[in-house]
């Protein structure tokens, strides 16, 4: 029973401990180390987000993020997809090929707006080949 | 437990950044108005006469605001993820057209914030277009 009680707030001191791995932030135990988030709209537009702990490079949340976004591209089943750094840059069309991720109360938090196409243009980020060149980086180390 | 302290905190600093007495907002009957989509984070207020008006949505997330005249809108915003927080007070202004919907949000970026509104145009894919009135704001009295 004793052992019981103390895994919950034993578990959450190691991982406070950890850099944050790529998991959902809504994650009621991993969340409270940070992770990725979506949320939907305005419009087609789904805002995708990456909050790091102080352990974790800025480097790597960035690729984590960038990872999230393919995986949500992949999930819908669409090939490929715009990633702007903001809402003004999303509404005037211009998109980017990754975000520089900055500090939030000291951490690296970073997101982006992202939109679905069916076919290949200028600008636009190839869901496979995403996740293919970023899969070894980010699920090598999400348990790290 | 973690959800419960993110809401208490909320109501804290709303209730400390004033926007808990702030009085509401009405639309004098007949005036010219456009809509304010508040799905946004934040408790919205706008300036009216010198002070601050809280915005209270309608059923379908919308306030009335007045239009025809520059007009400064503001959010206290407070966010925590459980190992992030952040709490701002952004504010911005722009000319309403009457009749005209428009989305407000947030975009933080190290440290700071920016207020930002959009008019909504269900033409394009993003359901956005730039608002072309939009400038900086001065202060506005909270009582």
């Amino acid at each position: 029973m004793l052992l019981k009680r103390m895994a919950a707030p034993l578990a959450a001191t190691l991982l406070i401990g950890c850099a944050t791995g790529y998991q959902d932030a809504t994650n009621p135990l991993l969340g409270m180390a940070g992770g990725y988030w979506e949320q939907k709209g305005p419009g087609e537009l789904i805002k995708v987000g990456f909050a790091g702990n102080g352990y974790i490079t800025r480097e790597k949340v960035g690729v984590y993020l960038l990872y999230r976004c393919a995986e949500i591209a992949q999930r819908e089943k669409r090939p490929y997809f715009a990633l702007y750094p903001n809402l003004p840059a999303a509404v005037m069309g211009r998109s980017s090929s990754e975000k520089s991720v900055t500090t939030t109360s000291g951490k690296p938090t970073v997101y982006v707006y992202i939109l679905f196409f069916d076919s290949p243009g200028a600008g636009l980020l190839d869901t496979s080949e995403l996740l293919a060149r970023l899969e070894p980086e980010v699920k090598g180390s999400a348990t790290k | 437990m973690n959800k419960c302290f993110s809401v208490f905190i909320v109501v804290v600093v709303s209730l400390l950044s004033g926007c808990g007495v702030l009085p509401q907002y009405h639309a004098a009957p007949g005036a010219s108005t456009a809509k304010l989509n508040l799905k946004s984070a934040g408790s919205k207020w706008i300036c009216v006469s010198g002070e601050r008006h809280r915005l209270v949505g309608d059923s379908t997330g919308y306030a009335d605001i007045p239009a025809g005249a520059r007009l400064t809108i503001g959010s206290n915003y407070y966010y925590n993820d459980g190992y992030v927080s952040t709490s701002c007070n952004p504010r911005t202004s722009l000319v309403p057209e009457p009749s005209q919907r428009y989305y407000i949000d947030f975009e933080i970026e190290s440290d700071r914030c920016f207020a930002l509104i959009f008019k909504e145009d269900a033409t394009t894919r993003t359901g956005l277009a730039l608002e072309p009135t939009l400038s900086r704001s001065s202060e506005c009295a909270t009582k």
